[in-house]
């Protein structure tokens, strides 16, 4: 049986709307692992709701063609009942948490899969331990890292081992080496004879091991566009006098525990330093405790000559910016114009700047739309625009590619760029190491707590 | 004016003993729990035991944008009001948004489909036995006001009397809660 068929499947969120997914006729074989490729806002998330069955039930809309997954008829299939075939992983892991802690959650899955009550907890725990995420058991979800939390997410999917897999972004926040692990675990799954839809924008990481690649434009599906790399652009000469920012055994604290201890670096004027290190090694902290959300309890940081360790975030605007993790879910105005243009109508920056940041990450036509009907992606060009609107001498980005497409990141690294060039600093904690080559010129790693820098690019 | 200040002090009771017997109780049994003798509530069990912790988590993140943005170095008390009114809008879509993620990833795990598998669970802990004791009186003495006292009326009146009553009562279910939960150990 073809594990997935559609015909002329349509969705769109509001009639007289444009269709978010425009006649998509798809097969997909067990054994098969399909990606879905196109740029942000393009209807891949939407094409795999409709596939699971979530729309238009939870968001409404209206929906055209037929379609079966697993046997069932999207038309009359309840989601419940599809959710019993077809494994579904929200591109935001935030989202699909249902339970407090990691192995209750990941047993949840099995408990709605009808699997014996005595195997439960044993099933949960393998689950965990195949994505590398055991050690997490006991603790609580919602004081996991971003990486963390998606490593529970995944194990809750692929733990009742469903026919089909749907998987949106499933690697945007893992580090390299559980990426690969679960990337050949996807592979050992579909040589299983599962069925797996993809919806990536890191093809270097699944690229290698899928079947077929499918592109989506404006909903419709396409032949898919050839993608290359990020091309590292020229570094800018950094200058050799004092430098712009200053670490000196600076520790960053998350509760009461010591994270980082004794981090000492330091970047000269149009530097730029990728921060590297495993999920939950404290990037986030480190990068949350610069910006001054978090208390510095010892060392300094020094910015343009002020020591800012005993000032709070609000002090060290507009000269720090820093664009947290997740940032789409703290957006605070009605319009994404109004919500770009806050921080420089408060602080008195130059609001033509704004302005333009809104073309460069293609946001004009959404300028009069609120954030919370944007996409991920778009919800973090938003955050990335109102960050760099504050025109920061040091520019803090902590996972600034999730939802982003290969074209929106070659933005990303090219203003990055136009940063520095105009003597800025900026710091960006990623995993996505095309990122780092093509936007930094050392490396910050962190290990164990401890912060090892080099001067070479990544 | 009187009628939105009870509305308002009525949702922000029911926030409160929400939160108060859920630092008392363990939201995973709790939702277990309702799962087993009430499935088609154990959603409404599962957004009210998110509920404080992620409103909590929503605010810190919506003030957190707020410093980063440079509207938090205004300093007093008309200052705090402000941005305090300033987050209502987005703390309320915020949690709109949660409750619709909540429920899309309950079914998209396969809750609802009638096969929920009933895992063993340990004997409830003392504080656990306090709250679900408070939440039954609490249940208890709904029902007999209800019934007796003040019928439920979907557009309730200001009325003064039944007004002061309900204050009188939220404070008491307050309080009573807040001992509770202060005066024993929370569950890590």
């Amino acid at each position: 049986m073809t594990a997935i068929v559609t015909n002329d499947l349509r969705f769109r969120y509001r009639t007289e709307a444009p269709w978010s997914v425009d006649g998509a006729s798809l097969q997909v074989e067990p054994g098969e692992i399909v990606l879905l490729e196109g740029k942000s806002g393009s209807g891949k998330s939407t094409l795999l709701r409709v596939l699971a069955g979530l729309a238009p039930a939870f968001h409404g809309g209206e929906a055209a063609g037929e379609g079966l997954i697993a046997g069932l008829d999207l038309r009359t299939a309840q989601p419940a009942e599809i959710a019993q075939r077809a494994g579904f992983l929200f591109q935001d892991p935030e989202t699909q948490v249902v339970m407090a802690e990691p192995l209750r959650d990941v047993a949840f899955s099995l408990q709605c899969h009808g699997a014996p009550a005595e195997t439960i907890l044993a099933s949960a725990r393998t689950a965990l331990e195949r994505i590398n995420a055991a050690h997490l058991i006991g603790r609580r979800i919602d004081q996991l890292s971003a990486g963390e939390r998606q490593r529970v997410a995944l194990a809750a999917v692929l733990a009742p081992e469903p026919a089909v897999l749907l998987l949106d972004e499933p690697t945007a926040q893992l580090d390299d080496d559980t990426a690969c692990e679960l990337v050949g675990e996807l592979r050992r799954l579909a040589d299983l004879g599962l069925a797996i839809v993809i919806a990536e924008h890191r093809h270097d990481r699944v690229g290698h091991l899928t079947d077929r690649v499918i592109g989506l434009r404006h909903g419709s599906l396409v032949p898919p566009n050839a993608t290359a790399p990020l091309t590292p652009l020229a570094p800018v000469t950094a200058s050799t006098g004092p430098p712009l920012v200053k670490l000196d055994r600076l520790t960053a604290k998350r509760g009461d525990r010591a994270i980082v201890r004794n981090a000492t670096a330091s970047l000269q004027p149009g530097q730029v330093a990728a921060l590297l290190g495993a999920n939950g090694g404290g990037k986030s902290t480190l990068l949350r405790t610069l910006a001054g959300l978090e208390p510095t309890p010892s060392g300094h940081l020094v910015v343009d000559g002020r020591d800012l360790a005993p000032t709070g975030a609000e002090s060290r605007v507009p000269l720090v910016a820093f664009v947290p993790q997740d940032p789409g879910r703290t957006l605070l105005c009605d319009t994404v114009h109004d919500e770009v243009l806050l921080g420089p109508r408060t602080l008195g920056c130059d609001l033509a700047v704004a302005e333009q940041l809104l073309a460069a990450l293609d946001l004009v036509h959404l300028a009069n739309r609120n954030p919370r009907d944007c996409s991920v992606g778009e919800r973090e060009r938003v955050a990335i625009a109102a960050g760099f609107a504050l025109s920061p001498q040091l520019l803090l980005l902590d996972e600034p590619t999730r939802g982003m497409d290969l074209a929106h990141r070659a933005t990303l690294v090219r203003l990055v760029r136009e940063h520095a060039a105009r003597g800025g600093c900026a710091i960006v904690a990623t995993h996505d190491l095309d990122l780092a080559r093509a936007c930094a010129d050392c490396r910050w790693l962190l290990v164990d707590g401890q912060l090892e820098t080099a001067g070479e690019a990544p | 004016m009187l009628y939105g200040l009870v509305a308002g002090a009525r949702l922000a009771t029911a926030i409160l003993a929400t939160a108060a017997f859920l630092r008392l109780a363990d939201p995973d049994r709790t939702q277990a729990l309702a799962s087993r003798v009430a499935p088609r509530s154990a959603l409404t069990v599962a957004l009210s035991a998110r509920l404080a912790p992620t409103l909590r988590r929503d605010a810190n993140g919506l003030r957190e944008t707020l410093r980063l943005r440079g509207t938090g170095a205004e300093r007093g008390q008309r200052a705090a009001i402000r941005q305090g009114t300033r987050l209502i809008e987005p703390l309320v879509a915020s949690s709109l948004e949660r409750g619709i993620d909540i429920s899309e990833a309950m079914v998209a795990r396969g809750y609802g489909a009638g096969r929920l598998t009933r895992l063993p669970e340990v004997p409830l802990q003392r504080n656990e036995q306090v709250a679900f004791l408070c939440g039954v009186v609490g249940l208890l003495v709904a029902v007999v006001l209800l019934v007796g006292v003040a019928p439920y009326e979907i557009y309730p009146l200001a009325d003064p009397i039944a007004t002061s009553t309900a204050f009188v009562l939220a404070g008491l279910t307050l309080g009573v809660s807040i001992v509770a939960a202060g005066s024993l150990r929370t569950r890590p």
